[in-house]
């Protein structure tokens, strides 16, 4: 009896590295896959069957296996309310992994932090921001949430505000801010740079700008623009104005304050 | 050990044959349960899959994913009862299997979640393909609805990806949906100017527009605030909601010339200085 019980586990124990290592092995293959994940994965399939087979062992000898599983699903009931969070994060991850909202390199942004993608790891996803401050995320509040891939579309708008002088010549000023736009190569032609009146605001009229490009040339065109638009402006004539305050000034014939010094140099003098 | 022929008399034979005879027997009934079990788990899958297609309201993606939990459930429950018939205690295979199913739920929560919000939004469609939306604060055209996500994009082409648990529960705004909108706009004049060629203007330029519309109500203009500086004019005209911004950018430009035109001023900020 003992021997076929030791036959049992020695045969299952094997089993189990052989299953672990082909489960492991197959994840591998798929196209989203991720080594660490597949990994992750064997093992648990591994201890499942080693269970399994220590179990069918333990029941060959002739022991009562009822209460031992009842012991488990006991302990494994606990292990899984601790684990909940860690557990819901290894479920986004999979799910990560699978869907793919965001690759290694892209851009984005979770919860309102925006970072470059370094790694998506089981539990968490690491990004960088552009002044390098790594930012780490758990997995279950990317899926869970909104995530804002900004190079997913590979094509990008570009939106910026010029104000202008409320005296000038506002279909002037749209030709010039089009024109200047268009010169730039990375701009598509097509759809081709747009500007309308966005805002009548206090000081100045508010036109925007759009212009289509690739994702890449995005955030250049973002910071090269302002300069040749200026120069464009200054050679039309208009003007981009400072703020405006018109002020209305009223000589009044009583004032308490003038009063107040009045009484106060007096006080001084007696 | 002694000869093999002590063990192979007929009366032991038959001693073993009634030892082996059951458990072989239950071994093969147990790989037909099996076998017959997994067919028709799959054949109700693809019953499941095919019957729900027909609903107007589910969509491939939708009775596909129906169609395999129904198989799935079924194959668990074939699996147990066949390994139960071969005489092997299932009683600590199906504990274990407890277990595996509540820690798999507690960690698919948030995903179950958004998958039944996701049947919500596939069933009652709150926004379709296409339209213009406000999803959990984000705005933008919606892309693609599947069981998991609602994928937007944002007027500057960000692609944004929101759980479908987060957008069903909150507040959804759709600007299409309605056909049209109104266009609001406040214009503020000099407290000098005439605010009735003011209102006229207002009124005059935005019936011009060739978007904007005479019905659900002709394009109004009220005093809807003396405000610090100027008196603040709100213009509403109503537009097909594809035209909402195009009506609101024009009519800025439009107005805004206008009034220069009839010598209505549009007034930077006052401040009075008094001398005292």
């Amino acid at each position: 009896m003992f021997l076929l019980a030791l036959l049992v586990f020695v045969v299952g124990s094997w089993l189990s590295k052989r299953i672990g290592k082909s489960v492991e092995n197959l994840l591998n293959k798929a196209p989203t896959a991720n080594p660490t994940l597949s990994r992750f994965f064997a093992n648990i399939v591994k201890f499942v069957v080693l269970f399994a087979a220590i179990m069918g062992a333990l029941a060959v000898i002739g022991v009562n296996t009822s209460g031992i599983s009842g012991m488990v699903l006991g302990f494994g009931v606990a292990l899984a309310f601790i684990l909940k969070d860690a557990l819901a994060d290894v479920a986004a991850g999979v799910m990560l992994m699978i869907f793919r909202p965001y690759n290694v390199g892209d851009e984005v942004e979770i919860g309102g932090i925006k970072g470059v993608v370094q790694s998506i790891e089981i539990l968490a996803t690491r990004m960088k921001t552009r002044n390098n401050i790594e930012i780490i995320v758990g997995n279950g509040k990317a899926w869970g949430g909104v995530i804002k891939n900004h190079n997913a579309m590979e094509q990008r708008r570009l939106d910026k505000v010029f104000g202008i002088s409320y005296d000038a010549d506002i279909d002037l000023a749209i030709k010039v801010l089009t024109e200047t736009a268009a010169k730039d190569r990375r701009v598509y032609q097509d759809p081709a740079p747009w500007a309308k009146v966005v805002k009548l605001n206090d000081s100045s009229v508010d036109i925007e700008l759009r212009v289509w490009c690739d994702y890449n040339d995005h955030r250049a065109i973002k910071m090269d623009i302002s300069q040749p638009v200026k120069a464009a402006f200054d050679a039309a004539g208009i003007g981009i104005p400072y703020p405006h305050e018109v002020v209305i000034k009223q000589t009044v014939k009583k004032s308490k304050a003038r009063d107040r010094i009045e009484r106060l140099a007096a006080l001084r003098n007696a | 050990m002694g000869k093999i022929s002590e063990y192979m008399t007929p009366e032991k034979l038959t001693g073993y044959w009634e030892i082996i005879l059951p458990s072989v027997s239950n071994i093969a009934i147990g790989l037909v349960i099996l076998i017959i079990g997994m067919w028709f788990a799959k054949r109700i899958g693809n019953i499941v899959k095919k019957n729900a297609g027909k609903a107007p309201n589910i969509d491939a993606t939708l009775a596909n994913f129906l169609g395999s939990i129904a198989k799935y459930a079924l194959t668990v429950v074939v699996v147990v009862a066949a390994i139960t018939k071969m005489g092997i205690e299932a009683s600590s295979l199906v504990a274990m299997l407890g277990a595996a199913t509540l820690a798999i739920g507690l960690a698919l929560q948030g995903t179950l979640g958004n998958v039944a919000a996701g049947v919500m939004l596939m069933l009652f469609r709150p926004y379709k393909i296409g339209d213009y939306v406000a999803v959990a604060g984000e705005e933008g055209v919606v892309h693609d609805v599947n069981i998991f996500t609602t994928i937007l994009t944002s007027l500057d082409n960000i692609k944004i990806i929101i759980a479908n648990g987060e957008a069903w529960g909150s507040t959804i705004q759709n600007f299409t949906s309605m056909g049209v909108r109104r266009v609001d706009v406040d214009y503020g004049i000099h407290y000098d100017d005439n605010i009735d060629k003011a209102i006229k203007i207002m009124k005059d330029v935005s019936a011009a527009h060739p978007s904007v519309l005479s019905k659900p109500d002709t394009p109004w203009a009220k005093v809807v605030k003396l405000n610090d500086s100027s008196v603040d004019i709100q213009n509403r005209v109503w537009c097909s909601a594809d035209d909402y911004w195009d009506v609101m950018f024009d009519l800025n430009k439009s107005i805004k010339e206008a009034f220069d035109k009839n010598g209505i001023t549009i007034p930077y900020p006052h401040q009075v200085e008094i001398d005292g």
